[in-house]
């Protein structure tokens, strides 16, 4: 992979590291694909979580932001990087698992193309309607659509997101049918949202928080297992009969397939032991995380189920 | 606290010699990065924002923010003398600002549109001063079916934008439009004219799209008439910058239009400073008394758009600030800097956080006056960096045209895709087509597909939506006027003239 602009900004006077007698891992600089622009959600995890890894190991993290596709032209690039342990990337519930499930034009196996490193952390979406609206809680927006199937609008921020699929998943476990109204974002559907244009939108847990805070618009549900520590008394949807349910925006970093063992050892041992620092963990807890960690091996069997469950969501959605 | 309070915390925040150090820098790069046609200020943020984790927040947003409006400082420098945009927002400074420099009056519209620029800006912090929550909660009751309404009129208003007939205009912004269509719907997920290039999954990239049509083609159109132009250093000296009274007669409505319209179309999220500018140059081909002017060195045609510019510029950080709603990628970038540090943007900012937002509104000000300095007594230093003889200049603005294309997505791509938008708009130039209309059409014309079919989603089917709401209504009532008399007008002045050959541009 070529080193490109940033990463010549961020590493000027450090020498490319291409030595073939590196001594231990990394013996060189870490290139990091973050597959979304820099700035986002995913590019300051990236940045927040490196930084502390740098500040403990000493090691150097090269950010290569490489947006497009919803992260799937990133992650595609970091399928097909040398597996020698020095690219890696950041991946998510969206551009790991659900995308390659929906669209036949992505080229990766998210399982075999993959060395799977160590999950970083997750957010659940928060369903949220208008301070005014007609539904008291989320049970009476299930009763709505119920009575009259196609009647309720939800918005999210775009189709494939992890909004969407949560509606998706709903909607098949329950045998329901919901409107979908995709947005760009949040900032462009909140005055809808308050306006009460679209009855309910569907987006990550801090992006909807923000606004319900400042009181213009009432949080109804959330869709993690368990209830969240931010809203304790916010009820999943889980709860309301929808056993086993749950949508969750978890980001992972994972390598191309094939990389040496003892990378991925030092690698996973580094992002959990920055992972329990109090600091980075109450910046990621603030932002509406549930900080995970964990072992290379935990995550590649959870990645395996939740490739398997949105398989199973798009193909009974009939979104592929 | 009273608005005084927060005027001196926002001026003890700004002045510190820190912030104000940092300032210095952002409108010093802004301007300088302007002036190089090629490197846009999203390409320039990016490449900046790093160094920002290392700076206390509000010193990265002071100088992040510097570079923003700075750029636009800037960019009308290279349109005026080279007909090469520095900046998007300052594309349409080039129709009116380079037949002056052929003139020999490039000091006086480099020194005017400089003053303008400060006064739009000026006005645009007043307004983010006083009126941020107003505004914002004016933008906010828009829907899509209100979107949609103003984007068409935006469209047709710019069809008849630049001299030329305007069915040749409305041919480029639906040309515009076909090349916006590219890449993946929104609602499903298909892909549209991609020729299965995973490339062309999120459209043609912007930047790709506005350096080849601007940057390229003029290259392309100068090769072979080299010692034809060229800056004259004489006619930027202060002697030559001094305005007649008939140009200082002629600014001042200009500006005060621009500004109100700049204003405006800063809040609206997905618009910004390039169609602000667009539309008020629009707006001041339509109430000339003489519209023959424009296009070939009319002062309003430049007053007007680069006061629109600065205010948008400003006005921006109304939604970004008062709400956490970025309207454009820049802005988004801007919150980006926020966010590493930990600070969430969004309504509860301003009171939060009361010495961030005022230090940085304050800063505004120190900023544009830096950059009145930097822009007038020491135009020559940037003059001198467009002096450079054409065939050392060209290769580097070519240069510059593919690092800035490259470095936004990371994509070689897109330094095709410049290299076909260039010769493209080389054959568009030849034929007298104008370009700055199908920019205008590739902006917009996804965004209108995409509040048309949600204004439709959320009206249930029914088309007649668009009528109901009054705003909307209101807005295709304005644009069927304006198309209506943009026909009559180009039909009656053909049969005027019938024999005149219209002038390129």
């Amino acid at each position: 992979m070529k080193h490109n602009l940033i990463a010549l900004a961020g590493a000027a006077f450090i020498a490319v590291g291409g030595s073939a007698f590196a001594q231990s891992y990394p013996g060189g600089n870490i290139e990091y694909v973050v597959p979304f622009p820099p700035g986002g959600g995913t590019d300051v995890l990236a940045r927040q979580l490196n930084d502390q890894i740098a500040r403990q190991t000493g090691w150097n993290f090269v950010i290569l932001n490489q947006p497009g596709a919803g992260g799937t032209i990133g992650m595609d690039q970091l399928s097909r990087a040398e597996a020698d342990g020095l690219t890696i990337g950041m991946a998510q519930t969206s551009n790991l698992a659900v995308n390659p499930a929906m669209n036949p034009e992505v080229q990766f196996d998210p399982l075999t193309d993959f060395t799977p490193i160590a999950l970083v952390n997750t957010q659940p979406m928060g369903i949220i309607t208008n301070s005014d609206s007609p539904h008291a809680d989320f049970a009476a927006v299930l009763d709505a659509v119920r009575a009259e199937p196609g009647s309720i609008l939800y918005g999210t921020p775009g189709n494939g997101t992890v909004s969407h699929m949560a509606i998706e998943r709903l909607m098949v476990q329950g045998d329901l049918e919901f409107e979908h109204v995709p947005y760009t974002g949040i900032a462009q559907a909140i005055s809808d949202v308050m306006g009460g244009v679209v009855d309910i939108y569907v987006g990550s847990l801090p992006s909807v928080m923000q606004h319900v805070e400042a009181g213009n618009v009432r949080l109804l549900a959330v869709t993690s297992a368990q209830p969240h520590p931010l809203v304790p008394d916010v009820p999943t949807v889980a709860s309301l009969g929808f056993e086993g349910y749950q949508a969750e925006d978890w980001k992972a970093v994972v390598g191309p397939a094939g990389m040496p063992e003892d990378a991925v050892a030092a690698l996973n041992a580094a992002i959990n032991e920055a992972l329990a620092d109090a600091d980075l963990r109450a910046a990621l807890e603030a932002q509406g995380s549930v900080v995970l960690g964990g072992t290379a091996e935990e995550f590649s069997a959870f990645l395996a189920e939740e490739v398997a469950a949105w398989a199973e969501v798009v193909s009974s959605a009939g979104l592929r | 606290m009273t608005f005084a309070d927060n005027i001196v915390l926002g001026l003890e925040t700004a002045l510190s010699l820190n912030n104000l150090m940092w300032c210095f820098v952002g409108v010093f790069m802004g301007t300088l990065l302007g002036v190089i046609p090629g490197i846009g200020v999203l390409a320039a943020i990016s490449m900046l924002f790093p160094l920002t984790f290392q700076l206390e927040p509000t010193a990265a947003l002071i100088m992040l923010a510097g570079i923003w409006y700075g750029t636009t400082y800037g960019g009308s420098t290279a349109s005026i003398l080279l007909n090469v945009p520095g900046t998007p927002s300052s594309a349409i400074t080039a129709l009116d600002g380079y037949p002056m420099a052929q003139q020999g009056r490039a000091g006086v519209a480099l020194l005017m549109t400089t003053l303008a620029s400060f006064f739009g800006g000026s006005v645009g912090i007043i307004l983010l001063m006083g009126f941020s929550g107003t505004i914002s909660q004016m933008a906010l009751q828009f829907s899509s079916t209100e979107y949609f309404a103003l984007m068409l009129l935006g469209l047709i208003a710019a069809s008849g934008m630049t001299s030329g007939a305007m069915i040749k205009g409305l041919i480029m912004v639906c040309l515009g439009v076909l090349f916006g269509l590219v890449g993946s719907d929104i609602y499903s997920g298909a892909r549209r004219f991609t020729f299965g290039l995973v490339e062309l999954a999120d459209g043609i990239a912007l930047v790709a799209l506005a350096l080849g049509l601007f940057g390229v083609s003029e290259v392309i159109a100068s090769v072979g008439k080299i010692s034809a132009k060229g800056v004259d250093p004489a006619s930027v000296s202060f002697k030559a910058m001094k305005p007649t009274r008939d140009d200082v007669r002629r600014s001042w409505f200009p500006m005060l239009r621009g500004s109100a319209v700049g204003s405006f179309f800063g809040t609206l999220p997905g618009t910004g400073p390039s169609i602000a500018a667009f539309m008020s140059y629009a707006l001041e081909r339509r109430v000339a008394k003489e519209p023959e002017r424009f296009g070939k060195g009319a002062i309003e045609g430049i007053m007007g758009p680069e006061s629109a510019n600065n205010a948008a510029d400003q006005t921006a950080f109304i939604p970004t600030l008062a709400l956490g709603i970025p309207g454009s990628a820049t802005m988004a970038l801007m919150l980006g800097a926020l966010m590493i540090h930990g600070i969430a943007p969004g309504p509860q900012l301003m009171t939060e956080q009361p010495a961030l937002f005022w230090g940085l509104v304050m800063s505004f000000w120190i900023g544009n006056l830096l950059l009145l300095v930097l822009n007038i007594p020491l135009i020559g230093l940037w003059v001198r960096l467009l002096t450079v003889p054409y065939q050392w200049l060209f290769p580097a603005v070519l240069m510059f045209v593919c690092i800035g294309t490259y470095s936004v997505n990371n994509s070689g791509f897109d330094v095709l895709l410049v290299a076909f938008f260039g010769v493209l708009g080389y054959v568009l130039r030849s034929l007298s087509f104008p370009a700055a209309p199908m920019l205008l059409g590739f902006v917009l014309g996804p965004l209108m597909e995409e509040h048309f079919r949600r204004a439709m989603l959320l009206g249930r089917g029914d088309p007649m939506t668009f009528l109901h709401r009054p705003i909307s209504a209101t807005v295709l009532l304005i644009t069927l006027v304006l198309l209506i008399w943009g026909i009559y007008s180009a039909v009656s002045k053909r049969s005027a003239s019938r024999s005149q050959r219209s002038e390129p541009r």
